[in-house]
């Protein structure tokens, strides 16, 4: 068992599906169970951005801003929900092609980075368009 | 490394937690309740989320310690499959609050969803 990916201390867990947890070595039960597992976590976030496109294009009647909002903060909802699937493959992958693991763990460090921009950054912009243009209009 | 990386997380989704919070109030001062109460359950999901993760990493150990390794991974994977659950929820809501039309004069306050 590898030091680090695999061990049961706080690095696997603590990233979660992107550390690889319990990697023992075989690729394709591995690669079965993160993906099943990365799958059943991803399929209702796609689901539920699918279904946001048509909120988007709903609420575009009444607002532009807030449908454009809307849609932006879904793409990068998508954005990060695939950097999450592909992270849940980095570990048994990387292994199994035989990479360095200090270089899986950089690159795992990197990805989880960068889905939590994404997933920062989309969810102000779902926010954003939940407010904006919604002030109430003065009395004149 | 990973206590940096899980401190970062954690600052990031609280900070989101809050401005849902607060945009909640913001929007019950202009009369969205409806959509005020959608935002608030966005954020208290986020806090509730936020600290599902933390737990299970800070019982990690712990937890391998009482449960065993294989149980104590499965245990790990069922808690990230669950905040992976949350977050659509969360999204769900965050929509639903986007879509909430403020009520013509003379109904009742609160909000309807867009026709």
């Amino acid at each position: 068992m590898e030091e680090g990916a695999a061990g049961p201390g706080l690095a696997p867990v603590a990233l979660g599906p992107d550390g690889g947890a319990g990697y023992t070595g075989d690729l394709f039960p591995e690669l079965a169970i993160n993906l099943g597992i990365a799958a059943i976590g991803a399929a209702p976030m796609g689901l539920v951005i699918l279904v946001g496109f048509g909120v988007a294009f709903a609420l575009a009647q009444r607002s532009g801003p807030a449908a454009g909002l809307l849609g932006g903060g879904l793409l990068l909802f998508a954005l990060a929900l695939a950097a999450g699937v592909a992270g849940s493959l980095l570990f048994p992958l990387g292994l199994e092609l035989g990479l360095d693991l200090e270089v899986i763990q950089l690159a795992s460090t990197l990805l989880f980075g960068g889905r939590l921009a994404l997933w920062s950054l989309a969810m102000i912009l779902c926010l954003a368009a939940s407010v904006v243009q919604r002030r109430p209009e003065e009395a004149p | 490394m990973n206590t940096m990386l899980l401190l970062a997380t954690s600052g990031v989704e609280i900070l989101l937690a809050l401005a849902a919070l607060g945009l909640a109030g913001l929007l019950a001062s202009w009369g969205l309740r409806w959509a005020a109460g959608l935002l608030a359950g966005v954020g208290l999901l986020q806090l509730l989320l936020t600290a599902s993760g933390v737990g299970v990493v800070f019982a990690g150990q712990r937890l391998t310690d009482l449960l065993g390794f294989e149980i104590a991974i499965w245990v790990s994977r069922a808690v990230w499959t669950g905040i992976g659950l949350g977050h659509a929820l969360q999204l769900a809501l965050l929509m639903s609050a986007a879509l909430v039309e403020r009520p013509p004069p003379g109904e009742a306050p609160g909000g309807t969803f867009l026709a």
